[in-house]
């Protein structure tokens, strides 16, 4: 064996096994000690994957976590249960500001648009909030919603008014059965700070994620935000827990569409590098 | 004569040829000269005696032997034309069976518990690589070499996927730093362009996610913005004049050509699409600038090419100044004209084109008095 191949046999090993040394030991970080977070989620905050293409022929299941944000604007309310394209009321001026963030001026001359449309997400700590106030303050905004539509259809013949009333009672029957409970309700810079604010860590958990500047143009409340997206919404599943999660159907696509599937409780727990992992897995009544 | 006879026993087979390109390069030069000293021979202008003859011919003989034994060349131009097709079953191979082995591992992967997807993730890249090195000492040719080194560079890049998904960890440009190292490792290793090629986009798209973040990007969308493959593609354009590429056939070129297609690919987006810019001036400067830009820099790129004799890069600079100029045309007068008047002056300038590299061809032939170039 000549040297050069020794040298080229070394360094490629050598670098197969450093990087999977450094993930592995990163992993061991993120779930060493106690959890950041412990959330126990339902099929209501964990989405099987859709079997559509070669998808088919993945033997392994990654749940993704349904995650919502407080809508800043009745008019979107259909977005409520999405709850992802809205823009989120809480990231406001006074919020993006705190997160570096210098929102658009009214004033701004034309050049001042064109530089900040050019901004792109930023990165921040996310927190989420598991069935607590911003849930129930949906929850009560689509009854009141159905409410108000169901008088006013009651009251009057129009068809129009018939078929608002349904849609929105198909809305708050999704929302009181199977609408994620998960909501993105502040996002800062530092995390003890947030934790200090957020001290109940099996209700309150804190992930990397993204938030987008307000739109220049376009719908919804001027100077709100968007939540962009989370670092890492995925959960895979160990083989220990899959008989768990087994004939559980994956969303429903249409209104309306009631969760026929097998119920279960997951404890996610977020790690000290922020990212989650299946504690443990079990099925419900 | 009897000294160049021991020189030829001395030199024999054991000049320092390290790969089969080299092999191949020199085995076609060696086959031109002895088809033109045939020729030289018949029409009696140049005339050895059977001394000489035979010490070339022995020397020649030699070294061809030697290049056959060690790196299967081809010998004569049969065995070229049945080597291009070897060449292109192994890049289907290659591709193919990466593919099966992703699809495999995703077939079976979730009955596994955790500890053994790990361990075989890891033991896949290894052996893969470990494989490639075996091959590589028993193949000549080179062809089974460069199968195997794509299937362990699909096997890396599959286990840090994995590694990412069974683990839940955040996704991050630092993967493809190894993988560039291991695709470039392997490419040089096994002569392989298709892997230098792999290696060069990971490396680009690395310096692109790391310019985006700079700017203030979230690295995933660094492809929104053209203006971040700038630094990748003047970087990789400068890497063949660093580094020696001499045994690598086409390495040099690949480096050139990569290089060239990431600065003109964003640049003609930009041409079209200037609200795309980082820069905030209004977006029809912006892509006229870009317009501009892109013709001044393709006749660059082709001067330069015509200047060092680099002929890919003439070719690149040509195609990109002509798609710079019909692009240009299209917006003028594709509206305007009769399509019959507009297809003559794409025709004409093409002629005009034909007329031009004739002129700088003729020039560039010339032999230059001072003898240098």
């Amino acid at each position: 064996m000549n040297r050069s191949f020794i040298r080229v046999l070394v360094a490629g090993v050598g670098l197969i096994l450093v990087v999977n040394a450094i993930a592995l030991v990163r992993v061991a970080y993120n779930r060493s000690g106690e959890p950041e977070s412990l959330l126990r989620l339902s099929q209501r905050e964990l989405s099987v994957p859709r079997p559509w293409g070669w998808r088919t022929e993945n033997s392994g299941l990654t749940l993704t976590l349904q995650w919502r944000v407080p809508l800043a604007d009745e008019r979107n309310v259909y977005y409520g249960f999405a709850g992802r394209s809205a823009p989120a009321a809480w990231l406001d001026a006074a919020k993006l500001n705190e997160l570096g963030i210098r929102p658009l001026q009214p004033s701004a001359t034309e050049a001042e648009k064109r530089r900040y449309e050019k901004v792109g997400p930023k990165e921040v700590l996310l927190v989420l909030e598991l069935d607590g106030p911003a849930y129930r303050a949906a929850l009560e905004r689509t009854r009141e919603s159905a409410r108000e539509k169901a008088d006013a259809a009651r009251n009057s013949s129009a068809p129009a008014l018939k078929n608002g009333a349904d849609f929105a009672q198909k809305l708050l029957d999704q929302e009181e059965q199977s609408s994620s409970r998960l909501f993105v309700i502040d996002a800062g810079l530092d995390l003890e700070r947030l934790r200090a604010k957020y001290p109940n860590r099996s209700q309150y958990a804190i992930v990397h994620g993204r938030i987008h500047p307000p739109r220049v143009a376009g719908y919804g409340q001027p100077n709100a935000g968007y939540v962009e997206g989370l670092a890492s919404d995925q959960v895979n599943v160990s083989l220990e827990y899959r008989p768990v999660f087994d004939a559980v159907p994956p969303p429903a696509y249409r209104l309306g569409e009631r969760y026929g599937g097998p119920k279960f409780e997951a404890a996610v727990a977020i790690g000290k590098r922020l990212e989650p992992w299946l504690v443990s897995a079990r099925r419900q009544p | 004569m009897a000294q160049a006879r021991d020189n030829v026993g001395k030199l024999g087979a054991s000049l320092p040829i390290e790969s089969r390109s080299e092999a191949q390069r020199r085995t076609d030069e060696i086959r031109a000269f002895q088809r033109e000293l045939e020729d030289l021979q018949r029409r009696s202008i140049l005339i050895l005696s059977d001394e000489q003859r035979d010490a070339i011919e022995q020397y020649h003989g030699g070294l061809l032997a030697e290049y056959e034994r060690a790196f299967d060349v081809d010998r004569d131009v049969k065995a070229q034309q049945l080597s291009i097709g070897m060449r292109i079953a192994s890049l289907i191979g290659a591709l193919a069976l990466a593919a099966s082995i992703f699809f495999l591992f995703y077939q079976f992967w979730g009955l596994f518990p955790a500890s053994t997807q790990v361990a075989i993730l890891i033991t896949s890249a290894l052996g893969t690589f470990a494989a490639t090195m075996w091959i590589r000492r028993k193949d000549g040719s080179g062809y089974f070499t460069k199968l195997a080194a794509m299937v362990a560079f699909a096997c890396f890049v599959l286990n840090v996927v994995m590694l990412g998904q069974i683990f839940n960890i955040t996704p991050s440009d630092k993967a493809l730093l190894p993988w560039a190292g291991l695709a470039l490792l392997l490419a040089y290793t096994a002569d392989s362009r298709l892997l230098l090629v792999s290696g060069l986009i990971c490396v680009i798209a690395f310096i692109g996610s790391r310019t985006g973040t700079m700017a203030g990007m979230y690295w995933l969308y660094f492809g929104e913005r053209p203006e971040n493959f700038f630094p990748a593609a003047l970087m990789l354009f400068f890497v063949p004049q660093w580094t020696r590429h001499e045994r690598f056939a086409g390495f040099a070129a690949a480096y050139r050509i990569l290089a060239l297609l990431t600065l003109f690919l964003p640049m003609l987006v930009l041409a079209n699409w200037g609200h795309l810019s980082y820069l905030a001036f209004d977006p029809a400067h912006i892509k006229n600038s870009y317009q501009v830009l892109g013709f001044v820099m393709s006749a660059l790129v082709t001067w330069l090419g015509v200047r060092r004799g680099w002929n890919h890069v003439v070719n690149t600079g040509v195609v990109f100044f002509l798609i710079f100029l019909y692009t240009k045309f299209f917006d003028w007068w594709w509206e305007s004209m009769p399509k019959y008047l507009f297809f003559l002056v794409i025709g004409m300038t093409a002629v005009l084109f034909l007329l031009v590299f004739r002129r700088l061809r003729a020039r560039v032939a010339r032999p230059n008095p001072s003898g240098g170039r």
